[in-house]
């Protein structure tokens, strides 16, 4: 057979996400897909069970073909993208990455925050839930037979990790994300290439909106000039159990040990001193001594739920970590974890 | 408008704890009626109102 000309753009390739759940746990979803803005592909790690090694009785010391062992049963794929945080589908990013439906616009992970009970076959699942992840690849027939599947499916996926970032240096403060989603359910390495029904938003949320008569409170210190950050929340999941001969799992177990979420800011050193407020310039002492230190970050004086666009709050923070940032002035480097506190409130609600 | 609320089935912890305080939810395994301003959404089809006892004369 001849050479095939025929090149593919990486650009070519696509990623859509399920926006409204999976109507029943583990089972693909194929409606109701909104593409993902992604900047580019990678390959999912598949974790598949490759046992190559050698074995007792060989005709030499050598591996023979036979032996070798690959099977998808009870392995965990794994797929890491990053994009544009756009208002289409940074919810649906949010909700399922936190394991809670959002109320008026803002999901948060509360004081008490369990997770949702999520078990395969389950009926009338949201996004909160599990989702199908769609990796389609550009039109690829088949010489041979016609046929175009080389695309690929993951149901039953739940986002493990999500950073939202901002920066003034790249693309204007506009808000990026970078997502891990793993499933431990069989995949499908051979679908039909997939048509979202809708397309990646067009509406985007931007580190210069969070401006004027806002809230920039970091880690304690108010009224900082902000010049990136990076909301980092990490929601394990592991899949378990056998649910059939097939390979699937019985159930989700997710934050387990924890749910957490952190925040990496490069703010401006000075001293812009709100009475009994720290500053940036006293970090390491709020740092030292374990001072708790509140982070509100949005464009209304003084409600994240009357703000507008891409807000956080969190109350109860410990500062980890404090450097020195030489660019064109002295910035710092703050790093904070969050923490419930008490018998009410939240951990960090985020307004998309 | 505050309103006192029994369980009608056992609560699991998940969804952290339906949108109830711990508290609240404890109460209200134990078979007890809480007041509450507003029932969390994903307690919805667990609670019902705690009627009155009428007075008996």
């Amino acid at each position: 057979m001849a050479l095939d000309g025929t090149a593919y753009s990486p650009k070519q390739f696509k990623l859509a996400i399920g926006s409204t759940g999976e109507s029943t746990t583990g089972t693909a979803k194929t409606d109701a897909l909104i593409a993902v803005n992604i900047d580019s592909l990678e390959m999912p790690n598949f974790n598949l069970t490759q046992f190559m090694d050698v074995r007792s009785g060989t005709s030499g010391r050598v591996a023979d073909v036979d032996d070798a062992f690959i099977s998808e049963l009870g392995t965990t794929k794994e797929i890491t993208f990053s994009g544009v945080f756009d208002a289409a589908v940074a919810p649906y990013l949010l909700q399922n990455c936190i394991g809670a439906a959002e109320g008026s616009d803002i999901t948060s992970i509360a004081y008490n925050y369990t997770p949702p009970a999520l078990a395969t076959g389950t009926t009338s699942q949201a996004i909160q839930h599990t989702t199908t992840i769609h990796i389609t690849a550009p039109s690829t027939v088949d010489a041979s037979d016609g046929a175009d599947t080389h695309s690929m499916t993951f149901p039953g996926c739940t986002i493990t990790s999500l950073s939202i970032t901002g920066d003034m240096a790249n693309e204007s403060g506009r808000l990026r994300f970078t997502a891990t989603a793993r499933t431990g359910y069989i995949a499908t390495f051979s679908t039909a290439p997939v048509t979202p029904a809708t397309a990646y938003g067009t509406s985007y949320y931007s580190l210069a909106t969070l401006a004027g008569s806002g809230l920039k409170t970091i880690a304690g210190a108010t009224d900082c000039v902000v010049q990136s950050f990076a909301l980092n929340i990490e929601n394990p999941s592991e899949y378990v159990g056998q649910n059939d001969a097939n390979g699937n799992p019985e159930s989700i177990v997710r934050a387990v040990p924890e749910i957490s979420a952190t925040l990496d800011a490069t703010v401006k050193y000075d001293n812009n001193n709100t009475a009994g407020d720290p500053t940036t310039a006293e970090y390491q002492t709020a740092m030292k001594s374990g001072t708790t230190v509140a982070t509100k970050f949005h464009n209304h004086a003084s409600a994240l739920a009357s703000a507008s666009g891409f807000g956080l709050e969190a109350l109860f923070g410990k500062i980890t970590n404090v450097a020195y940032n030489e660019a064109n002035a002295m910035m710092l480097d703050v790093s904070v974890k969050f923490f419930a506190s008490g018998s009410s409130g939240n951990v960090l609600q985020v307004k998309t | 408008m505050m309103a006192k609320y029994k369980a009608i089935k056992y609560i699991n912890e998940s969804d952290s704890y339906k949108g109830l305080t711990t508290e609240d939810w404890e109460a209200l395994n134990r078979g007890e009626t809480v007041e509450l301003d507003e029932v969390p959404e994903a307690a919805k089809d667990y609670l019902e109102e705690a009627k009155k006892k009428k007075e008996s004369k």
